[in-house]
């Protein structure tokens, strides 16, 4: 967002450190959103312990089947006789902190699938919803016209179609949130670009005689920010949810590692001898979503009111 | 009329005795997260019958607070701190939302600033009237109509009785706001608020509904609070005005007395800001306050005035001044009021004013810069019929400039006004190549511009830039005033790139805003301030021409004088030429060397401003001048209003587009058949003076000035 940024910086540097405290502060304004921040921390930090320490090997069978939870195993044990506390810390990986990419090499990359995915969808949406609000006329009319017709399709055959034309794997689970969630964000953003362009300092830059491309990303979408990060939160919720569903349905993320979504799966096969197996992965992915929720709810809470 | 004069004296007797309204020592205060912030504080005064109350001052100063307070709608987070609110002998202050409703039953009725959001969109215009009636006082649904479609009538509404079928959209703004006035009047109130009734409305508008106002309060013995920011508003309306600054009442008086001899250095000051109609920049000045009101939460401990008054002594810090009793009967909250003549007043030495030098500009002819021979624009308009949908339907168009012809000489400025809707928006975004024009000419330099600005080179586009009226919109909240001021300069190259720092702090600086502001976003600054920003904005890739679209127009008066000195300044500097529009034709008269009348995308008249503004008049000139509210209750305007409405710009009038409203069509033969059959020639007066009108100009110099000084008793 550095748009002819001047060469001394020096000066202001102690306003943008201020700047980001202001915008981490007003989080603490709310009481709903410092509750979803915690949620949210709190899975967060079991994930990055988890990739250092867990209780036991997340995918070894040490120990008896379908245990209920007792000292040993605080959560129990599922069918194969792996230890659920660890594999639920491990599941958070996926979700929100690392990426394997597809191939033998084994590459893993920072960041969970959930939030790949939603940043897919936002860059895609973005483009789009920008070119449509700023360009109008035609453009505005097939992109929208393409898009609405995606939304038509109900989002789980749109998985369904998107996993089984590729092979199973992570990059292939991001594929899919992007597809699905870029609809959404593209009228998000468009709805808010129609409002930006009829500003006059739209008009300034135009009389400026800037290019397009520069209008609508340096000028219109800064200004669109707020409540694109707001949906944003919300929209990783919902893609935790959707990982969960495709983990359910055994065609999400390809195993050993564990997901949340695969161990609710895999406990219901057994949920007569043991009920307590579908209950913590269950709730870590209630719990994640919820949080994003609040979170997203409260900034949105605390950016719209009027300040002081 | 009699019987209806009668039914309204019905209240009459109720309260004889006292005031309608007495506010005394009101303090109004908000909750906010932080503790509270008190808006409003030491507020008093008092509303007799058939009086009309002015409450005037700059925009956050309170004055719609207090209007709140009275009708209790100040919020959830607002409540009268302290002081009491009388209203017919009864305090209104501490009472429960039931208990004031009692109290006030249906006594107490206020007009809005915007009659749109007054009125319900869904709701034909007939049965909302009918409600206050069937609903307050239980009449039945024939007798609401008749006594609705009574008001209307006497409110000058056209054909009341189809009125009443329509809705509001189908009825212009200034026709709006007469129905909301006669709704507020159905129930007879003993008090009619009115907060900025006629802000939005067209001056040759806001002219009849003045004369209303000012008609009824005189017929309905109603008390009338009346708030407004405009000082010739309140001249004509109002017999006794209150003026307010920041939270406080600083002086109370009548009308003559306020305006002939303010009291308060606010006051005064606030006389000094506003260029009095005719006056021009060469033969006056106009001399803003410094400063801007504080805001609630640092307001000074001493006289609240003190940082920006010019006689601030040591008594003015320390100690709060209590509003006196002068011995001519005005009130004012000065500890040295009586002793200030602002007859003796000198600008203070930090106020630079712009060195305008008198007639230097008019030595030999300048070279035209830009020359515009018959523009046209027309927007196309998609018809509703089967056909227009198949595309084979009749074009239509919405005929927004027709023929405008005019040139602007290097260095100089053409003013331009006209009401809303009359296309000098449309002119000059065609000028500046945000639109493609339709038809004609238009050279800037030697170079076409008739194309819109893809068809323009980079060196063409630099040179022509544009100021905008909404001061909250000029800029772009996510960038620093700095980025934004130095953007022009990098995407032209004006300057090198590591000097563009300097050269943007130089411009601040010319712009009388410090090295401080650079780092700044639009949010920490004021409205005044970020006119100047986008002032400096459009100056930073140093363009030939500027166009100005209503740059004052939503500022205060007193930011106003100081943003019209700068562009002077600007002009006297790098001589500038400027293209400006307004509405406030004082504003243009002051602030141009030629203006433009328009009417309907039509250029009626054009030529040198002292030309316009003094006979021969067009017609249409003659009838805006006469609306002009003017602050200065000894001058006589000559009365002409205009009748109906601006008519649509699809199907404009045929010959004369003015011919459905002009005033002056008798003085042709068989009433000016000729206006509606042909388009009238313009008359050439000598020096660029040029008429569009049928009548002959022997005819058209017979007419008197509009504004003549009163005789002196």
């Amino acid at each position: 967002m550095t748009v002819a940024q001047p060469t001394a910086t020096v000066s202001s540097k102690p306003s943008r450190l201020k700047k980001a405290w202001e915008g981490i502060s007003i989080v603490f304004e709310s009481r709903v959103a410092t509750v979803g921040l915690i949620i949210v921390l709190f899975w967060f930090a079991l994930g990055i312990i988890s990739l250092f320490w867990t209780p036991y090997p997340p995918n070894a069978n040490l120990f008896e089947q379908n245990l209920p939870p007792n000292t040993t195993n605080w959560l129990g044990t599922d069918h194969l006789g792996r230890d659920i506390t660890s594999r639920l810390m491990t599941g958070t990986q996926v979700v929100l902190l690392k990426t394997r990419l597809p191939g033998d090499l084994g590459i893993v990359i920072p960041g969970g699938v959930a939030l790949w995915g939603v940043f897919g969808a936002l860059v895609v949406g973005a483009f789009l919803g920008l070119n449509a609000a700023y360009r109008g006329g035609w453009w505005d009319q097939s992109i929208m016209q393409v898009l609405d017709a995606l939304v038509a399709f109900p989002a789980i055959v749109l998985y369904l179609v998107i996993i089984t034309a590729f092979e199973q794997g992570d990059v292939v689970v991001i594929f899919a949130i992007t597809i699905t969630g870029a609809p959404g964000v593209a009228r998000l953003v468009r709805s808010l670009a129609l409002d930006i362009k009829t500003r006059d300092y739209i008009r300034a830059a135009e009389t400026r005689g800037e290019k397009v491309s520069y209008i609508m990303f340096k000028e219109i979408f800064p200004n669109a920010r707020g409540p694109i990060l707001v949906d944003a939160m919300l929209r990783v919720g919902y893609a935790i949810f959707m990982i969960g569903t495709l983990g359910f349905l055994g065609i999400g993320l390809p195993p050993p590692d564990p997901d949340w979504g695969s161990m609710v799966n895999e406990a219901r096969k057994f949920i007569f001898l043991n009920p307590w197996g579908v209950i913590p992965p269950a709730v870590a992915i209630a719990s994640l979503v919820v949080g994003l929720n609040l979170f997203a709810d409260g900034l949105r809470e605390e950016l719209t009111r009027y300040q002081k | 009329m009699a019987e209806a004069a009668m039914d309204w004296t019905v209240n009459k007797n109720l309260s004889d005795a006292g005031p309608v309204l007495k506010i005394e020592e009101v303090a109004v205060a908000y909750k906010v997260r932080h503790g509270e912030i008190v808006a409003v504080q030491n507020v008093s005064f008092e509303i007799k019958r058939g009086e009309s109350y002015g409450i005037v001052g700059e925009s956050g100063c309170g004055k719609s607070t207090v209007a709140w307070a009275i009708v209790n709608f100040l919020g959830a987070n607002g409540y009268v701190k302290a002081g009491s609110i009388k209203f017919l002998g009864q305090d209104l202050v501490g009472k429960t939302g039931e208990e004031l409703r009692k109290l006030r039953g249906d006594q107490i009725a206020m007009v809005y600033q915007d009659p749109m959001q007054a009125l319900n969109p869904s709701m034909k215009l007939g049965d909302q009237m009918k409600e206050v009636l069937t609903v307050h006082r239980g009449m039945s649904d024939a007798d609401a109509a008749k006594r609705c479609i009574e008001m209307l009538d006497r409110v000058y509404m056209p054909d009341a009785a189809n009125v009443m079928k329509r809705y509001p959209h189908q009825i212009s703004g200034g026709q709006q706001q007469r129905v909301v006035i006669a709704m507020a009047l159905l129930n007879n109130p003993a008090l009619l608020i009115m907060d900025e009734p006629t802000t939005a409305l067209d001056v040759t508008v806001e002219a009849a509904v003045l004369d209303l106002i000012a008609e009824l309060r005189r017929d309905f013995d109603t008390a009338i609070m009346y708030i407004t920011h405009n000082l010739g508003v309140v001249a004509r309306v109002c017999n006794r005005v209150g003026v307010m600054y920041a939270g406080e009442m600083v002086e109370r008086g009548t009308v003559e007395q306020i305006f002939k001899k303010p009291q308060h250095p606010y006051t005064q000051g606030l006389m000094r800001c506003v260029p009095k109609l005719g006056a021009d920049k060469a033969s006056s000045m106009l001399y803003p306050i410094i400063g801007r009101v504080p805001p609630p939460r640092n307001r000074p401990i001493g006289c609240i005035f003190n940082p920006r008054c010019d006689y601030t002594q040591d008594r003015c810090i320390e100690e709060r001044p209590q509003l006196r009793d002068m011995p001519n009967g005005v009130s004012v909250r000065c500890h040295f009021a009586g002793e200030i003549d602002p007859a003796q007043w000198t600008p203070p030495e930090e106020l630079k004013l712009p060195s305008i030098s008198g007639g230097d500009g008019d030595n030999g002819e300048a070279e035209p810069i830009l020359t515009v021979n018959g523009l046209k624009k027309y927007y196309p308009v998609q018809g509703s019929s089967l056909k227009d949908l198949l595309g084979r339907g009749p074009k239509r168009y919405v005929k927004a400039v027709e023929d405008a012809t005019f040139s602007v000489k290097k260095g100089k400025t053409l003013g331009i006004v006209g009401e809303s809707g009359c296309g000098k928006s449309t002119l000059i975004k065609t000028l500046i190549g945000l639109e493609e024009s339709t038809a004609g000419e238009a050279q800037f330099l030697g170079f076409d511009i008739t194309g819109d600005l893809s068809t323009r080179n980079k060196q063409l586009i630099q040179e022509l830039q544009m100021v905008f009226q909404n001061p909250d919109s000029t800029m772009n909240p996510s960038y620093s005033v700095g980025q934004q001021i130095g953007r022009p300069m990098i995407r032209f190259g004006t300057v090198p790139k590591n000097q563009v720092r300097d050269e943007v702090i130089k411009l601040l600086q010319a712009m009388r805003l410090g090295e401080n502001y650079y780092d700044r976003l639009p949010r920490q600054l004021s409205g005044g301030e970020k006119q100047r920003v986008g002032i400096a904005r459009a100056l930073a890739s140093s363009p030939n021409v500027v166009l100005c679209d209503e740059p004052v127009s939503a500022l205060d008066v007193s930011v106003q004088a100081a943003i019209l000195n700068l562009l002077l300044d600007v002009q006297a500097e790098s001589g500038t030429t400027m293209i400006f529009i307004a509405h406030d034709l004082s504003v243009v008269r002051f602030f141009s060397d030629d203006v433009a009348v328009m009417y309907l995308g039509q250029i009626m008249e054009i030529g040198p401003a002292d030309a316009i503004y003094a006979p021969p008049y067009h017609p249409y000139t003659e009838a805006l001048l006469s609306a002009v509210p003017i602050p200065d209750p000894t001058i006589q305007q000559k009365h002409i209003r205009l009748e109906g409405n601006v008519p649509s710009a699809i199907s404009p009038p045929s010959g004369c587009r003015f011919h459905t409203r002009c005033p002056r069509r008798h003085l042709l033969p068989n009433n000016g058949k000729i206006c509606e059959e042909e388009l009238p020639p313009w008359r050439e007066i000598g020096d660029g003076h040029r008429i569009f009108c049928h009548i002959p100009l022997e005819t058209l110099r017979t007419f008197d000035p509009i504004i003549t000084q009163k005789e002196e008793d």
